[in-house]
């Protein structure tokens, strides 16, 4: 709780550790002002989501994290796994099969693999390639600012994941805040809006700062008022 | 090695396993168009770092469950019986379960809650993410059920089962003795399914006020 003054016990470690009592009452409390300096290493430890970390202060959007070391297309499987019937129907389809490979083991020396992440954004950061091969034609197609989209972002009756379309968004609004610097607020907001925050630090950088003290507020009220601490 | 060192590593050791830290989990609840419900806080305890024995007894830990057999039946009986069915989702519902002295533990706050060194929150009641919540909720409800409600029969080897069955002039009705799904007219049937902290209920028409006053008590 933030305003209000919290009693806590003391703890008081036994060698046993059989039985602990309370042995005296504290009384502490919580300044907004302070919350933003409190504590920063420990939130530091916190997993982060899969989603890039981005700051929404005073409107300014940070993109300069490092975006998730995904994958956009594995062309090593895709290597593998071409059937053999393929290679074996025609003498044109084996010669763009093997266009395909020697493009394919070219765009491995250029870039760094990892392995394949269906629904991630195409991390800019760790990849050089951004090209993928047509199967049928052996074109190059580039892919760069694209999202994947895989199985596990379609639901059973057809339709599409909401978290594979709350990615797409923030990547749409990522991309206009960097094309065009007057949005960069109003993307930062709705980027914000998009994202559930993982961490009380999270949350507090975000405009929704009072709704999420509010309901911390809340959590903390509902505990004392039932005595559970 | 010293068995003076020795020892004092062992007790600070048990010193910072013996608190319990917590979290914050948020959540943007939403609407069903879309919109922003709600924004919901919940603080977890990380249970992973309770120790068994110490913070909690590990043979005591169950929480029923009904079978999907049996609320499959439950439905069966409410469509023949053509009885009516709601839902209730009990709120904090741990926050009920009083934990017993012995198995108190202390906690440390979430995050960027102050508090002086050595000090913590000592936890008297089941929170989320302890591991004797749901066994202590579960024993609560029923030990509540058996004293408040006494009218209410636990349906046979299901503990989270319970069957209310009343004549017009309020007389109970002994289940075991009923031969086929009938139910006379102006007759009280409420039959219960709790789910750790959710509830199926299937009631008659005559029943609707004694559920409404069993919602209002929870």
């Amino acid at each position: 709780m933030f305003d209000d003054h919290l009693s806590v016990s003391h703890y008081a470690p036994s060698p046993q550790h059989t039985q602990v009592s309370p042995v005296e009452s504290h009384s502490y409390s919580i300044e907004e002002d302070q919350l933003l300096k409190l504590d920063t290493a420990s939130d530091d430890k916190e997993p982060d989501d899969d989603m890039p970390a981005i700051s929404v202060e005073e409107g300014n959007l940070d993109t300069t994290t490092s975006m998730p070391s995904s994958k956009y297309f594995d062309e090593n499987e895709f290597n593998q796994q071409q059937p053999d019937s393929i290679h074996k129907k025609s003498n044109v389809t084996e010669k763009m099969s093997k266009d395909i490979s020697d493009k394919v083991t070219a765009a491995e020396s250029l870039s760094s693999m990892s392995s394949t992440r269906f629904g991630q954004v195409y991390s800019e950061s760790t990849r050089k390639a951004k090209v993928i091969y047509d199967i049928i034609t052996g074109d190059e197609i580039s892919v760069t600012g694209f999202l994947s989209m895989g199985k596990d972002d379609v639901e059973n009756s057809g339709t599409i994941k909401p978290a594979f379309l709350i990615c797409t968004l923030v990547k749409a609004y990522k991309t206009l805040a960097k094309e065009e610097p007057a949005m960069r607020t109003h993307a930062a907001r709705e980027i914000a809006l998009l994202r559930n925050s993982k961490t009380m630090a999270e949350a507090l950088r975000t405009p929704q700062r009072v709704e999420w003290i509010d309901a911390i507020n809340k959590e903390i009220s509902s505990l004392v008022d039932k005595e559970v601490i | 090695m010293d068995r003076r060192h020795q020892q004092r590593n062992f007790l600070s050791c048990r010193q910072r396993s013996n608190l319990i830290p917590t979290k914050l989990v948020l959540k943007i609840k939403l609407a069903s168009d879309g919109s922003v419900d709600k924004y919901k806080a919940r603080c977890v305890v990380a249970g992973y770092r309770q120790t068994a024995g110490l913070d909690y007894d590990p043979e005591v830990v169950y929480s029923p469950m009904a079978e999907p057999t049996a609320l499959r039946l439950v439905l069966a009986i409410s469509s023949a019986l053509k009885l009516n069915i709601d839902h209730l989702d009990m709120k904090t519902t741990f926050l009920n379960g009083e934990i017993p002295e012995n198995e108190q533990f202390f906690c440390s706050p979430p995050p960027r809650f102050r508090v002086s060194d050595g000090m913590g929150w000592l936890i008297k009641k089941g929170v989320y993410g302890a591991h004797q919540s749901g066994s202590i909720w579960a024993k609560t409800f029923r030990t509540r059920m058996h004293k408040n409600y006494p009218q209410y029969v636990e349906d046979g080897n299901e503990r989270c089962d319970y069957v209310m069955r009343e004549s017009e002039e309020l007389a109970p009705i002994n289940l075991d003795e009923l031969r086929g799904l009938k139910i006379e007219k102006n007759e009280n049937i409420i039959i219960m399914i709790m789910n750790t902290d959710d509830m199926l209920i299937a009631y008659s028409d005559n029943s609707r006020d004694l559920v409404d006053s069993f919602k209002e008590i929870e």
